[in-house]
């Protein structure tokens, strides 16, 4: 024994045993753990489950500390009844620390994405996959995979790796990777040819957005924030800008209905609220004269102002005014679609008996047009019109850029930001953040003499052709096919009562195998579990169908987890009540010699309690 | 002229929704009260009865709650407080729905975080404004406009914005219940369905008549100051709301215990004797009377009883155990610290639990009250509705309770240090509890943890992914038995301890705290609601505990200094 003792393997065992060592392991993993969590913090999860968590270093830590923890077990245990908490508590850390290796290894865990009305047989795992599917000579198909872990390098874009495919006779340079891709098209003043433009910043009440608008002008794009149609018109010199800003365009019947007004004499009028606004109508066979002041499609009442909140026929309104001989007034607030809540506000005596406002249904929308007017000098004129009615509804000025216009009528203002006089869109591409949110790599294919470069974006195969031959690449996540499919037939979202706040979210779906077929409803924290499979209502996306996701798992470590907590639970419990009872009942007792008496139970028994479920994830 | 009755002359289009109408309502109203009468006269309403009117049941947060509840709630996110210039939440409530107009000009909302007064052009020096100055203010309704239009494009909302949100929230509160869009007590059939307002049920015969009727006896009564009256018009439409709900209505009971709830407030008052019992037991260590002992011992069971007793009725009330968001968290820690103290004392009868402990749970109770956290009893997001979450979180809480206790227990020893550095033998009894303390703690911890992961099994398949707050649940518990082993490996004694036990209490307070403000994660969703002063507390926090170690290692360095012969009271004889 004496010779066993001086050997390496037994000094190692020995430094292997000491508590010493424990705190200094402890310790060590308590740092890692804050560090990853600031890590996790600054540059996404994934990176910090890649390069902490689920890293083999991270591993070896924690299979060292479970070495040292055997050790210390072994050395301290002396087969006494009092040691039992001691050693069940240790027992239950190691199970745990053997179930998380193996969920490690064997889990497979994915997400199962299915609309409504459809089904599907697959999951899509964690991990990405770049395929290449090539023709090989002779008609058959041929595709190769390749691991990638772009996604989890915390938003880092700059990457390189080649992947020789020697079947397809092509190399695949992977030089750039763009978590969230984006591309956009943007208005450059560099064609070849003159192609005059305007960049105008329109604000409706949609929101805020970017226009441009050609004088060629099917190239233009029209803004969607606001019903309002720009064009742009060259004018060489200063009699055609007068003469562009004279015609304002084509006028549209826009159908905005019509005023009925009844006088008390019985003496009616209709007037057209289209082209009917501003000058006065008589009332034929009476001295009566109506006015329609005003017009607003969408009604609102802004400062001490009737104003309209968009262009949008949501609840249009006219102001008329009546007028009588001497002095005799009347103004009405019609509103066509809410007849009862009008409003009449008269002086000097009732001139009418009745005021109406109706319109047709039909029209949800009045359209304005802003004509613009490029001078000689550069300068931009504008005239609108269109919206509002047709009286007096005409707004006119002249832009520098940066100058502001506005159109309330429509509910718009604009700015002009730029003139260019070689117009043209570009396509720019950039990287927006570091989630892998619509990931992109950029890759460039070589074979033979030729070289192809493109942007591939997760999801979507993008065929290249190289040579004489066609070569598709696919960029995504990678598929697990599950034996068997799961069609989704409905999925419903629970709200609290009376707000919109989800209490619980419901999936119904039939599971269809090759031997079976069952309808089952998958809910929160009510999973499916088949085939060892556990389905699991994770979350879902609104859209015209709803689209229910499902965590899918498969996890051979949960059962030996789950024993080794039983195990510990039990062994803790054991520490705070064995113990005591055997001292109280004059029992073995040991280590009375500590500080603060409760040194009793600590003496190495604590040890156990480590780290819980310390390994597994995904 | 016309513009007054355009409230009713605007009906909203289908689709938006009641915010839209709400804007529509604050700026009418705002036009309503310049020809109003600004003459606010509160005390009007002196004389009410409302001790029928507050069983009303209404519905709003998502859940049937009593009128007096929802009078509370109204009163603190309006004013910020319950009782506001002299007036009961339901005075506030009533004279809001009866006679709002005479509040539009009235001081009543608070703001307190500057940048937002800056941005709107408000006096800087003031915290209080009138709804007509708020709604007035072209600044702050500009960026209402901006505010909303960045939600509806999905963006996140920076701390500016999200008051801004806060504040237009209020006063779309405010106006809603003085047009009787809110509070929604008429019942609708179907358990589920959204409850109906008394100015949306006005206008429907089958039941406007009897729910409209005793509203409008109810508003002359307030009107004319007529107390009597007023209840018997509440009583009235009570039994009809009541009628009308039929099974869906809520039991007579169960609004009963919200209103005991509501009115005894147990844990502000488990305050006091929990403070008391403190100073009885410090003053024990000076007069070590019996009667004293016995005496400081029932203030603190009193105090225990009264939370039980709380923390009890919020369970019954919301169904799942008290442990729901920031504020039931932070009263079950210092229930939880308080019961484990008791009984660590009743085993010592060293003094040194119950004084500890009736500080830390006042400490406790008192930031619970003063943070600004929602305490209203709200519903669950989805995910956290199960079962195995109560085990977890209560048992999680019972933990950070031990180790709060005993973090605690090491301010203790430090100033016993500090003062009576002569007095070795308190501190050692108070390691001693200390030891136990965090033991207990650690033992719940690990447990708590290994509930989570089977609750995070049962709800996505993981039972461990390494989300912010459950590795900060795992570095607490790793902090705490690197102090436990420590001590075991022979490298930490008294001062040692003590030191890496309030290094802990930092992981605690970060783990429960602050994770879900610095680092976001799964877990977060349960908090999120504590706001302006945390940094500001939590600096002057450290810097206090910075001065009070500090001041406690000069004490133990001056103690070796002068009796070498006696130094760290832990002696290991190992």
């Amino acid at each position: 024994m004496a010779r066993f003792r001086d050997t390496a393997f037994y000094q190692v065992y020995w430094w292997l045993t000491s508590v010493k060592l424990t705190v200094v392991l402890l310790a060590i993993i308590l740092v890692t753990l804050i560090a990853g969590t600031i890590f996790e913090a600054n540059k996404g999860t994934k990176a910090a489950q890649f390069l902490f968590y689920n890293s083999r270093w991270f591993d070896a830590l924690l299979i060292f500390f479970a070495l040292n923890l055997t050790c210390c077990t072994i050395r301290r245990f002396k087969r006494k009844l009092s040691q039992i908490g001691f050693l069940t508590t240790h027992i239950g850390v190691m199970t745990i620390l053997i179930g998380g290796l193996m969920s490690r290894n064997f889990k497979i865990e994915g997400q199962l994405i299915v609309p409504e009305g459809e089904q599907r047989s697959y999951i899509l795992l964690d991990s990405n996959v770049l395929t290449v599917t090539a023709a090989k000579q002779g008609g058959e198909r041929i595709a190769r995979e390749y691991d990638t872990h772009y996604d989890k390098l915390g938003g880092r874009t700059e990457v390189h790796d080649v992947f020789h495919v020697p079947e397809a006779g092509v190399d695949i340079v992977v030089d750039r990777f763009y978590p969230e891709f984006r591309s956009a098209e943007v208005l450059a003043d560099s064609s070849a040819e003159r192609n005059p433009a305007v960049e105008l910043l329109v604000r409706g009440f949609g929101g805020e957005q970017t226009a441009a608008i050609f004088a060629a002008d099917e190239k233009s794009r029209q803004p969607g924030v606001a019903p309002v149609t720009f064009s742009l018109v060259e004018a060489p010199d200063q009699a055609a800008v007068e003469r562009e800003l004279g015609v304002a365009g084509p006028t549209t019947s826009r159908r905005l209905g019509v005023v009925e007004i009844e006088l008390v004499s019985g003496a009616k009028t209709e007037i057209a609220v289209d082209g009917g606004l501003g000058a006065p109508h008589p009332v034929p066979g009476s001295p009566v004269e109506v006015t329609l002041r005003g017009f607003y499609p969408h009604f609102m009442i802004s400062g001490q102002e009737y104003s309209s909140r968009s262009p949008a026929m949501a609840n249009p309104a006219v102001v008329v005014e009546i007028t009588g001989p001497g002095g005799a007034h009347e103004q009405h607030l019609l509103f066509s679609d809410h007849p009862e809540t009008s409003v009449a506000h008269r002086e000097g005596g009732d001139l009418s008996r009745s005021a109406r406002y109706h319109r047709e249904p039909a029209v949800t929308v009045i359209a304005g047009v802003v004509k613009l007017v490029k001078g000689p000098d550069g300068a931009i004129h504008y005239v609108a019109h269109g919206a509002g009615g047709d009286g007096g509804a005409e707004r006119r000025g002249t832009l520098a850029a940066g100058g502001e216009a506005q159109y309330p009528e429509a509910g718009v203002h604009f700015t002009l930001q730029r003139v260019l006089e070689r117009a043209e869109f570009v396509e720019r591409i950039w990287n927006a953040g570091r989630e892998a949110v619509n990931p992109a790599l950029h890759v460039t294919v070589r074979g033979g003499q030729e070289e192809h470069a493109l942007w591939v974006t997760a999801g979507m195969p993008h065929p290249v052709t190289i040579g004489d031959r066609e070569v598709t690449i696919d960029y995504g996540s990678r598929r697990y096919d599950l034996g068997f499919s799961v069609q989704l037939e409905d999925f419903r979202e629970i709200n609290y009562p009376g707000i919109s706040m989800a209490q619980s979210f419901e999936s119904d779906v039939v599971v269809t195998a090759p031997d079976k077929q069952f309808s089952r409803m998958i809910s929160m924290n009510n999973p499916l579990k088949f085939r060892g499979f556990k389905l699991f209502q994770s979350s879902f996306q609104r859209g015209e169908r709803e689209t229910s996701i499902f965590s899918v798992a498969r996890d051979p470590g949960v059962p030996v987890v789950y024993t080794g907590s039983l195990i510990l639970v039990v062994g803790l419990i054991l520490i705070f009540f064995v113990k005591p009872y055997l001292i109280r009942s004059g029992g073995q007792r040991r280590g009375t010699t500590h500080a603060g008496g409760a040194a009793g139970v600590a003496d190495g028994a604590s040890l156990g309690t480590v780290a819980g479920p310390g390994l597994g994830g995904s | 002229m016309p513009t007054t009755r355009c409230h009713i002359m605007s009906p909203a289009p289908a689709g938006t929704a009641r915010i839209a109408r709400a804007a529509m309502t604050v700026m009418l109203v705002a036009l309503m009260a310049g020809a109003a009468s600004s003459a606010a006269s509160a005390a009007a309403s002196a004389t009410m009865d409302y001790s029928e009117a507050k069983w009303i049941a209404v519905q709003s947060g998502g859940r049937l709650k009593p009128l007096d509840t929802y009078a509370r709630e109204t009163a603190r996110e309006i004013t910020g407080r319950e009782k506001f210039g002299g007036m009961s939440s339901l005075d506030l409530l009533f004279t809001l729905a009866f006679k709002g107009e005479s509040l539009l000009d009235t001081q009543m909302f608070k703001i307190g975080f500057r940048p937002f007064k800056e941005r709107a052009g408000l006096d800087l020096n003031r915290q209080r404004f009138s709804y007509n100055e708020l709604v007035g203010n072209q600044g702050l309704m500009a960026l209402v406009d901006q505010v909303r239009e960045k939600q509806h494009g999905g963006g996140d909302l920076d701390r500016l914005e999200r008051e801004v949100s806060a504040v237009y929230g209020r006063l779309v509160e405010m106006s809603m219940i003085m047009n009787g869009e809110e509070p929604r007590l008429v019942p609708t059939p179907g358990g589920r369905a959204e409850w109906l307002s008394v100015a949306q049920v006005a206008s429907a015969p089958a039941i406007g008549g009897q729910i409209a009727g005793p509203w409008e006896a109810m508003r002359s009564a307030f009107a004319a100051g007529d107390g009597a009256a007023f209840k018997q018009a509440s009583a009235e439409l009570r039994a009809s709301l009541r009628e009308t709900g039929g099974a869906d209505y809520p039991a007579e009971k169960r609004l009963g215990l919200e209103l005991t709830y509501n009115r005894t407030k147990p844990h502000l008052i488990a305050q006091f004797p929990y403070l008391l019992a403190a100073l009885g037991f410090f003053l024990g260590f000076a007069i070590k009377k019996r009667w004293l002992y016995l005496l400081s011992f029932f203030l603190l069971l009193a105090g225990f009883v009264i939370q039980t007793y709380g923390l009890g009725l919020r369970t019954i009330l919301t169904g799942r155990a008290p442990v729901g968001n920031m504020y039931e968290a932070l009263i079950f820690i210092g229930w939880g610290v308080v019961g484990l103290a008791m009984f660590l004392e009743l085993m010592s009868r060293s003094r040194i639990n119950g004084a500890v402990a009736g500080l830390a749970g006042f400490v406790v109770l008192v930031l619970a009250y003063y943070l600004p956290l929602d305490s209203a009893i709200s519903p669950l997001v989805a995910v956290l509705n199960a079962t195995w979450l109560q085990y977890h979180v209560t048992t999680i809480l019972f933990g950070d309770s031990a180790l709060t206790l005993a973090a605690a227990v090491a301010h203790f020893i430090m100033f016993a240090q500090i003062f009576a550095p002569q007095r070795a033998e308190v501190r050692r009894s108070a390691l001693t509890i200390m030891y136990r303390a965090i033991q207990v703690g650690v033992l719940c911890l690990a447990a708590g943890i290994i509930f989570g992961a089977i609750w995070a099994n049962a709800s996505w398949g993981r039972y461990w992914g390494w989300d912010p707050k459950e590795t900060w649940a795992l570095i607490t518990l790793i902090g705490f038995l690197v102090v436990l082993h420590g001590k075991q490996a022979g490298w930490l004694r008294e001062r040692g301890m003590v030191l890496l036990t309030v290094l802990g209490l930092q992981l605690l307070v970060f783990t429960v705290y602050g994770v879900n403000y610095f680092l976001v994660g799964l877990h977060s969703y349960a908090g999120g609601d504590a706001g302006v002063q945390l940094p500001l507390l939590l600096i002057v926090y450290l810097v206090i505990e910075g001065i009070i170690v500090t001041a406690y290692l000069m004490a133990c360095r001056k103690a070796a200094g002068t009796a070498p012969a006696a130094p760290a009271v832990t002696a290991r004889q190992a």
